[in-house]
């Protein structure tokens, strides 16, 4: 942690805004002087200030840094006004709800070039991950020609809550959920130029937003990838498989705080035709299990290393956020 | 932290580490020198992690007393360092390991297992370093020169630097503080002192060097199993076998970070078999374990003392802190 505390506000205190608190307070170099929700309810274990009105949270706290972890519809304006205030910004995904959301927070950047913004792909900080990128880059494997991925939970649509609520989530598991796997598919395996895929309701039939979708994609050198996201897994599910011209990488499960998605492994085994394992199709594989989950810890550092210069936002820039908004737009049509 | 584990298909029963030829010949020349020399039986030895008098009566290995450190649960011989530094310079055991046959045997045995663990050292020096080419390695203690020669011929190594090895005196071709790898496989079972061992390793290491560290564990399954009746944990051989939970200690004490542990031994369910019939009779679960069991369940118990850290042969990955 570096000496300087930037004057923080956090913009919508549920579920991740109480998350980003407790990153950044025990990260130690931001110091979060008001809170905002539109619900008391949500404020009230808070010593902050507090606030029902973003707007107003911003103008009287003249915060260096904002912390937008409100519902989707909010998202854009909250984030153009910080940048436009002269405030570095961490957003939380999905960088809105359309790809025009997300084109006009990154002309705002580009507008604001002083201004730092950053979105929450937390799962590119997940050991899993961080590990499956060094094995691809290093070679060892060789080349990446294939990704399929499988990111599942288990949601009623018939709840009353906002991810349920089209106008305001702005669409259904592939944006809430599958827009992670989408972001990963790009990190590790490339842009994609073409794009198919499309989206169901498949139990439930009388929501607006879908509870499934299927994308399959291909970058300009040939890479192929595809992706089921499901609202319908009926159970917590992340499954990643990475096939290389030498070998294949599996990663299987996501350590949470619930544990609900399983063990977090990572699998690879180098290609073995000859058979050195002695067993026809089964090589030796080596397996990686993770016992501590250190994203949200490390997402933080990279924007505060980029706030004191000691560093660049790599994972989750303003373009990356264009791109996988680009690919869920396509499917949507 | 990481806590990894290796699952490999290999069958335990084709497994072999060493010809048995010449590991008999070593035991038998430990064992005379052992009987030949004066025991402490004082048992006032302290625990080399916890450097406290922590350790209750383990067993007894040819009059030599091994404890368990209560704190740590490390498991140590009760000795002098003068007489472990006496045994390991001994003429007879010298002159065997550096024989061209025993040497060579070991090479013919395990230089595919050599070659995966070096591309396994590739893949981890990337994931730790970004780097896994011409690396400064110093190799502390290594005493086969077969293996001398694949890490010296691998595209990881740049300087090759040997120290505290029976083959040759120190190379001094990396300088303090140079080093981008340490390994420092298979040594510290020999240790009194590991605190003044490490400490020397990391000043060897440069700013973001790592150390890969292999050695037995005094928390493994045939080692805390099979007690004395472990045909290989002998003394001076095997003076100090710390637990997991000691050599985190150790290393965090010496300013190291913990990066990854690992402990992909195969060899655990093996040992104990081999040595079925001189099992304790408390020991009812494992025997009927072993002696009802089909292959596979054993290959899948073998697999899970791995995943459990609970294998008797550790792998760690620390870098300065």
């Amino acid at each position: 942690m570096g000496d300087h505390k930037y004057k923080t506000v956090i913009i919508g205190m549920g579920r991740m805004g109480k998350t980003r608190y407790k990153a950044m307070t025990e990260h130690g170099g931001f110091n979060i002087v008001g809170l905002c929700d539109s619900s008391r309810e949500a404020l009230n274990d808070y010593k902050e200030n507090t606030y029902t009105d973003w707007e107003k949270c911003i103008d009287s706290e003249n915060p260096e840094v904002v912390v937008v972890c409100t519902v989707n519809s909010v998202i854009p304006d909250v984030v153009c006004y910080s940048l436009e205030k002269g405030c570095h910004v961490f957003s939380e995904k999905p960088p809105g709800r359309t790809l025009e959301d997300a084109m006009r927070m990154r002309d705002c950047s580009i507008e604001h070039p002083k201004q730092i913004l950053k979105y929450g792909f937390n799962h590119r900080y997940h050991n899993s991950i961080i590990e499956a990128k060094s094995l691809i880059e290093s070679g060892f494997l060789g080349e990446v020609v294939a990704a399929r991925g499988v990111y599942g939970k288990a949601a009623d649509y018939t709840k009353d809550e906002w991810r349920n609520d089209i106008q305001i989530a702005g669409g259904g598991i592939l944006l809430d959920q599958g827009i992670h796997m989408l972001d990963l598919l790009r990190y590790l395996v490339g842009d994609f130029t073409e794009i198919e895929g499309f989206t169901d309701n498949l139990v439930w039939k009388d929501s607006p937003s879908e509870d499934t979708a299927f994308v399959t994609m291909r970058t300009a050198d040939g890479k192929v990838a595809t992706l089921n996201s499901s609202a319908i897994q009926w159970k917590h599910k992340f499954d990643l498989d990475i096939v290389l011209t030498g070998g294949y990488i599996a990663l299987n499960g996501l350590l949470t705080s619930t544990r609900s998605y399983g063990e977090e492994r990572i699998t690879y085994y180098k290609r073995d035709l000859e058979q050195k394992s002695g067993k026809m199709g089964n090589p030796t594989e080596y397996t990686l299990c993770f016992d501590e989950d250190r994203s949200w810890e490390l997402e933080v550092k990279e924007f505060y290393d980029a706030l004191t210069g000691k560093g660049k936002i790599v994972n989750g820039t303003a373009e990356d956020a264009v791109e996988v908004m680009s690919i869920i737009s396509k499917i949507y049509i | 932290m990481l806590r990894s584990y290796q699952y490999t298909e290999k069958s335990y029963k084709n497994q072999s580490m060493q010809s048995n030829l010449f590991r008999d010949k070593e035991i038998e020349i430990a064992r005379k020198y052992v009987l030949n020399h004066e025991k402490r039986n004082d048992m006032s030895c302290d625990c080399p992690v916890c450097k406290k008098s922590t350790g209750k009566y383990f067993y007894t290995k040819w009059d030599v007393d091994y404890l368990c450190c209560e704190e740590c649960k490390s498991i140590y011989a009760v000795c002098d360092t003068e007489t472990v530094t006496e045994y390991q310079k001994q003429e007879e055991l010298l002159k065997l390991r550096l024989s061209d046959p025993y040497q060579d045997k070991i090479t013919e045995s395990r230089t595919e297992m050599w070659g995966e663990f070096l591309e396994w050292i590739e893949v981890r020096s990337y994931r730790f370093l970004k780097r896994n080419k011409n690396l400064n390695i110093v190799d502390v203690g290594n005493r086969l020169s077969g293996y001398v020669n694949v890490i010296k011929k691998s595209a990881l190594c740049g300087k090759y630097d040997i120290r505290e090895s029976i083959l040759c005196d120190n190379t001094a071709n990396v300088a303090d503080g140079e080093a981008d790898i340490v390994f420092y496989f298979d040594q510290m079972q020999k240790e009194t002192d590991p605190h003044e061992r490490l400490d020397s390793i990391r000043n060897m290491l440069c700013e973001d060097g790592i150390l890969f560290l292999g050695t037995r564990v005094g928390s493994g399954f045939d080692i805390l199993t099979l007690k004395e009746q472990n045909k290989n944990i002998y003394p001076y051989e095997h003076v100090f076998l710390p637990s997991i939970k000691g050599i985190r200690k150790l290393l965090s004490e010496n300013g190291y970070e913990v990066l990854e542990i690992t402990t992909p031994g195969v060899m655990d369910v093996k040992y104990v078999l081999d040595s079925l019939d001189k099992l304790d009779d408390r020991e009812g679960f494992v025997k009927y374990l072993l002696t009802e069991s089909e292959e596979s369940v054993l290959q899948e118990f073998q697999r899970f003392l791995q995943k459990s850290c609970l294998s008797s042969f550790v792998r760690i990955i620390a870098r300065k802190a």
